[in-house]
């Protein structure tokens, strides 16, 4: 089998006295876009915490590629590992620009200006989410898709090989959620870069629709991980969400869609 | 760059004003003949002081508002300005350095709200700040009513925050260490610059919180302790020129320069007016500079209402 993209060994996490994860491991397979699905409270953000290293595990380890993430710098993971969280602060005053121009705090150096490398990341990131003409624009003056992508561009701006998002669709229209997970899809498929997304999903269609990968979470225990057809299963959804309901694959991209029959 | 253009404008008008207005020609010459007597012993040290002060509580502001994402949570709202107050108070009792009264002051007052707050939002911050100050106030003006009664005039008028006593030793000093502090800021730019995006958002970018907080606190007690020393209290400065830095020149948050000399801008021209209002008396700088602070909280907190509304 080819190396795990994040390979998790016997996770502990508590936060605030209470335990999420007892001797936890699952492996994410080094594909596309791999989907967390699962309950509210089960957990979901609290693995993409500690696959980013904001979250210090009480015990065990997360490995990207085969290096343990809590050897590293700070910075050195910040190079490898982009993170968004699920409600970015409402900045005021900023520029998109501005906020884009912040996703290279880890490669700056001390006393310098920008480097060309710098302003060509911004560039690029401006360009893949579509934002170039807005880019002297307040985050305020933005709709909520506008910002979302202002914030997912500071994310590519930082160069990494992996993109973590937290429910990045949560506040935004069908719409928008369908356009934001296309150029989630547009960056994955460019060849030259070898970029990895992990994203934390509510809504199942769009997950099963969009993830080469999903893994389902209950209450702490790895209930699914496969290809969407294999992950969704009648199954799967009494076990995840404790619902009765029929899984059948959409007529348009063959993808399941989950009927609940209550 | 507007900024500093405007501080330069200010700076010479300051030295021109005053009781008897001075020529621009004869503030040029008396700047670089020593024996100019207005210029020098008069309005030199009080404008040096007040730009030295000014840079310091706006540099101080603009750090504490970024890491603590909330604009109310400035040294001079959340008590750090009368910690440092009663630490100076302390201090001359004791006979001991003022400078380390102050800054143990205005550190305890820090620590104290910071402790008192954990984990209980920004507005709780900055509630528990206001309860500290108060009580650092009080405490200050108790132990002075035990003073001598010189004493208790003096610093009265300290305490109001007055510029009046400047000397040009004490402004070289204090804008020596607000170089100092501004060279600390280039060399942790790259982490200082991520401000006000949110523990998340930083530690994801790489950022080293315990360094960065622990960086950023200290700066802000010395530097309100370093400013606090030689002009006394000074509401409402640092409160104000972030956000005033940034609605003059666009510039984006942090905006820890413009708010410096925004800061700057602001006291010498705070005291410039106090020195044209009253010639004869010395009306403390502080009272126009709450003159102006003041009107503006109120102003932030009805617009903040309008926001949310």
């Amino acid at each position: 089998m080819k190396q795990p993209l994040f390979d998790i060994q016997d996770l502990t996490v508590k936060l605030g006295g209470k335990r999420i994860y007892s001797q936890f491991s699952a492996q994410l397979p080094d594909v596309g876009i791999t989907g967390i699905i699962g309950p509210n409270g089960c957990g979901k953000s609290t693995l993409l915490r500690c696959l980013g290293g904001l979250t210090t595990p009480e015990n065990g380890n997360v490995r990207l590629r085969g290096t343990d993430i809590a050897q590293q710098s700070s910075i050195a993971r910040a190079r490898q590992i982009a993170f968004l969280p699920q409600e970015p602060p409402m900045l005021t005053d900023m520029t998109v620009e501005g906020l884009v121009a912040k996703g290279r705090t880890p490669w700056r150096k001390a006393f310098l200006p920008p480097s060309q490398a710098d302003r060509d990341a911004v560039s690029q990131a401006l360009e893949a989410t579509q934002l170039t003409e807005l880019r002297y624009r307040r985050l305020t003056a933005l709709s909520g898709g506008q910002r979302q992508r202002a914030w997912i561009a500071m994310a590519l701006a930082q160069q990494t090989d992996v993109i973590l998002l937290d429910e990045p669709t949560s506040y935004l229209d069908l719409p928008h959620q369908i356009r934001l997970m296309q150029l989630l899809r547009d960056l994955v498929a460019q060849r030259d870069q070898n970029r990895r997304v992990v994203v934390v999903l509510h809504d199942l269609t769009i997950a099963a629709r969009f993830c080469d990968m999903l893994v389902g979470l209950s209450d702490g225990k790895l209930i699914c991980a496969g290809p969407p057809s294999e992950a969704l299963t009648p199954k799967t959804v009494m076990q995840l969400y404790g619902l009765r309901a029929q899984v059948h694959p959409d007529p348009v991209f063959a993808r399941p869609v989950v009927y609940p029959e209550e | 760059m507007t900024l500093s253009l405007a501080l330069v404008c200010l700076v010479f008008l300051a030295l021109s004003g005053g009781r008897d207005w001075l020529a621009p020609a004869d503030v040029w010459h008396g700047l670089w003949s020593t024996d100019n007597f207005v210029i020098h012993v008069l309005r030199l040290p009080r404008t040096a002081l007040a730009v030295a002060a000014g840079l310091a509580l706006g540099l101080a502001g603009a750090l504490m508002q970024g890491l603590t994402r909330n604009p109310l949570a400035t040294p001079d709202v959340i008590g750090l300005v009368q910690g440092a107050s009663l630490g100076h108070i302390v201090a001359l009792g004791l006979g001991t350095s003022v400078f380390l009264g102050e800054t143990v002051g205005a550190a305890f007052a820090l620590f104290a709200v910071i402790a008192l707050a954990r984990e209980q939002g920004p507005i709780a911050f900055v509630l528990y700040g206001i309860g500290v100050g108060a009580t650092a106030s009080a405490a200050t003006t108790v132990i002075l009513l035990r003073a001598p009664d010189a004493t208790i005039t003096q610093m009265m008028l300290w305490l109001s925050g007055s510029l009046a006593r400047a000397d040009l030793a004490t402004a070289g000093a204090l804008l020596g260490g607000v170089v100092c502090a501004v060279f600390i800021v280039l060399w942790r730019a790259r982490d200082l610059r991520t401000l006000w995006l949110g523990d998340d958002v930083m530690t994801g970018l790489g950022v080293n919180l315990p360094v960065l907080r622990f960086t950023v606190l200290g700066l802000v007690t010395l530097l309100t302790a370093g400013a606090t020393l030689p002009v006394g209290p000074i509401g409402f400065l640092a409160f104000t020129a972030a956000p005033l830095a940034r609605a003059v020149t666009g510039a984006e948050p942090p905006a820890l320069f413009p708010a410096a000399l925004m800061g700057a801008c602001l006291l010498t021209a705070a005291d410039l007016a106090a020195r044209l209002i009253a010639p004869l008396v010395t009306l403390p700088t502080g009272l126009i500079m709450t003159l102006i602070g003041a009107p503006y909280l109120i102003f932030f907190l009805w617009s903040e209402k309008r926001m949310t509304a």
